[in-house]
């Protein structure tokens, strides 16, 4: 360990560059977020059934390069969420907590600090490290990655932008101009789970990726190989999934494509169940910009290998333990967005659900009042039958819940 | 009258000679005025710290966006520029390599290449009244065939026809004739009066080299303006291949 320590340290000062800057000051920077969100029950006509709710969040963000070579980075958040923007009270409110929340009152179930990101990096000519907890955030999707298996991105989520962080170690190693190495060997499982038990951290769980990057012409090409593993039932015992992945890029033009790919591999719990095609995850995409206007569109298809192709297979327990972000095996992503009056953003995207023809429709429009300070209004519309993923009552533990109310909010941010 | 034409003979020829002379002058000028402003402003490497400054109206003052960047020069295709202002851009760094791009999203911490822009449209939306055409690297020389058509005392301008394809049909650049310096120049696209000005002012020392610190390009169509101040620059510095990868260039 010694030797292996004194060398690391030899070949990293062999590739810093010789010339330095002078260490800079630390940069503090951030933002603030005021969301309101109000859900139209469906308990009574018009406003009588909804409900509101409120999140104020705040993220701290800190920079410092002592050295040319050497960056500090660290990321804090400060949450306060009420009414139907707590997952407490939604959960309670569907009957699927297993305790009540009055049986604790000194708990704070309305407020939380954590620290997301605080990692170090050390930055070589050819090759870098980064230990900490830090984002792993692998894939060319926009909406789906099936590559990025080491931690949650959040889905409809309209508050949070960051990836969470995650316990690990990343280093890259580039020997040519067109060809990167890229690893991490991580700590925590993809749940980042309350729960801390030593079989968790059986070294036989620990979740890693590598992948080789290459630039070929017009094309960006990334394969790899990842190992996922998830304390899915909160059982203290992840489940072990391998997968061969792959990713590519390319811009023709004022048009962009891209792909991506994770092939799950019948190895460890992906044994148990695996087949030939439900292994296959891919998402394939394209964007283009319109000429001549400022109008951005998207389009992103996404198959779910494991996914449901009947109705009567949808799990929505499996939303809520984050098994999966959908239920569904093909579905089809689309988004427009226009600039208008230079600090204007007219923005409307919808998600279908191909096998039973239910979407939702998230309409959206932006105003920069000023450089930082950005004010939102949106809706999340669900169309479809009570039996269809997004039309869409789930049959919990505690009975039918309609999981699928629609909703406007009103979203305010300020960066600093 | 054998005497008469052999005279006229001469003198035809003596004038086209001298005319075809003036006119080999005047575009030898033309090319050796631009390649001594090309020359000037050469270097293999930079580094520069910019504000820019949009202005929707250019005659509306205070509506205006503010952008800092520091941006990273090497040879004539290669660029990163990274974002401090506006704050909620902080740490955004973009990569150009020809008509290549990538975009660091430090929020998400992912790297996406991104579609081409046609070459006369602002970079990313940031850009302002600069197109991705305005701001790439290289040569006047190699963009352009140059004739003068007009000088005086402290000026020359000249007109340029492209040599590539390109979204300007022509350009005319006005060099100042002490410091080897444009100061100005009027874009055409294939229409009767220019449809953007750019002046380049306020040169001084910077980095050890004569520059213009401040930047103005007018789209005269729209109405906007587009202000860079350089602030403070290095030339020729030692720059990581890292720099410019699409791999690396973020950390």
């Amino acid at each position: 360990m010694k030797v292996f320590a004194v060398s690391f340290l030899v070949v990293c000062f062999l590739l810093t560059p010789p010339t330095s800057l002078p260490a800079s000051p630390v940069d503090v920077y951030g933002y603030l977020v005021n969301f309101v969100g109000l859900t139209v029950r469906g308990d009574g006509p018009g406003l009588n059934g909804a409900d509101v709710g409120y999140v104020l969040y705040l993220r701290l963000k800190g920079d410092w390069k002592p050295h040319e070579s050497l960056t500090f980075h660290l990321e804090g958040d400060y949450t306060g969420s009420l009414g139907n923007q707590n997952p407490w009270a939604l959960f309670d409110s569907y009957g699927i907590l297993p305790f009540a929340l009055s049986d604790d009152p000194t708990t704070d179930y309305v407020q939380t600090l954590a620290i997301d990101h605080a990692w170090a990096r050390w930055s070589g000519a050819a090759a870098d490290f980064t230990f900490g907890k830090q984002p792993l955030a692998w894939g060319t999707g926009y909406v789906f990655n099936p590559t990025s298996r080491a931690s949650f991105s959040g889905f409809l989520d309209t508050v949070h932008e960051e990836t969470p962080g995650t316990f690990s170690w990343l280093s890259s190693i580039s020997p040519a101009w067109w060809l990167t190495f890229e690893g991490y060997l991580a700590f925590q499982d993809k749940t980042a789970s309350t729960q801390v038990l030593l079989l968790e951290n059986s070294w036989q769980y620990l979740p890693f990726g590598v992948r080789a990057k290459i630039l070929a012409g017009p094309v960006d090409i990334t394969t790899g190989l990842v190992r996922e593993t998830a304390d899915f039932a909160g059982t203290g015992i992840p489940e072990e999934r391998t997968f061969v992945t792959g990713d590519a890029v390319a811009a023709v033009g004022p048009v962009g494509l891209y792909g991506e790919a994770a092939y799950l591999l019948p190895l460890g719990d992906g044994e148990s169940d695996w087949d030939t095609w439900g292994a296959l995850d891919v998402v394939l995409g394209i964007e283009w910009l319109l000429p001549g206007i400022p109008v951005t569109c998207r389009a992103e298809y996404y198959r779910q290998g494991k996914g449901a192709s009947e109705k009567a297979s949808y799990d929505f327990a499996d939303l809520l333990t984050g098994r999966r972000s959908v239920l569904g095996m093909n579905y089809l992503f689309g988004d427009i967005e226009w600039t208008f009056l230079d600090y204007g953003r007219l923005n409307l995207s919808e998600l279908v659900n191909l096998n039973d023809g239910s979407l939702i429709l998230v309409p959206n429009i932006a105003w920069d009042f000023l450089a930082d300070f950005t004010a939102e209004a949106g809706a999340m519309v669900f169309i479809g039958e009570d039996d269809d993923e997004f039309g869409g009552v789930a049959d919990l533990s505690s009975g039918p819940v309609d999981l699928m109310e629609p909703s406007v909010y009103v979203k305010l941010k300020i960066s600093f | 009258m054998k005497y008469v034409k052999h005279m006229s003979f001469n003198l035809t020829a003596i004038v086209l000679v001298f005319s075809l002379s003036a006119v080999n002058a005047a575009a030898q000028s033309a090319e050796d005025i631009i390649r001594q402003v090309d020359e000037r402003n050469r270097t293999d490497t930079s580094v520069m710290n910019l504000m820019m400054d949009v202005y929707p109206d250019s005659r509306d003052e205070r509506n205006s966006r503010r952008f800092v960047i520091t941006g990273y020069g090497r040879g004539e295709n290669e660029s990163t520029m990274v974002f401090s202002e506006p704050r909620s851009l902080n740490g955004l760094s973009l990569l150009s390599l020809g008509d290549d791009q990538w975009i660091f999203f430090p929020s998400t911490g992912r790297v996406r290449k991104i579609a081409g822009r046609s070459k006369d449209e602002s970079v990313q939306g940031v850009g302002g009244d600069f197109s991705y055409e305005d701001l790439s690297a290289g040569d006047w020389l190699e963009k352009y065939d140059f004739t003068v058509i007009d000088e005086d005392r402290r000026t020359w301008t000249l007109s340029g026809e492209p040599k590539k394809e390109s979204s300007y049909s022509r350009i005319e650049v006005t060099v100042d004739q002490r410091r080897w310096q444009v100061i100005r120049v009027l874009y055409w696209q294939e229409s009767a009066a220019p449809v953007k000005e750019l002046v380049m002012d306020e040169f001084r020392n910077v980095g050890g080299r004569e520059v213009a610190t401040i930047t103005t390009m007018a789209n005269l169509e729209k109405g906007s303006k587009t202000v860079i101040t350089t602030v403070d620059a290095q030339w020729n510095p030692p720059l990581d291949d890292a720099r410019f990868s699409p791999h690396r260039f973020w950390k």
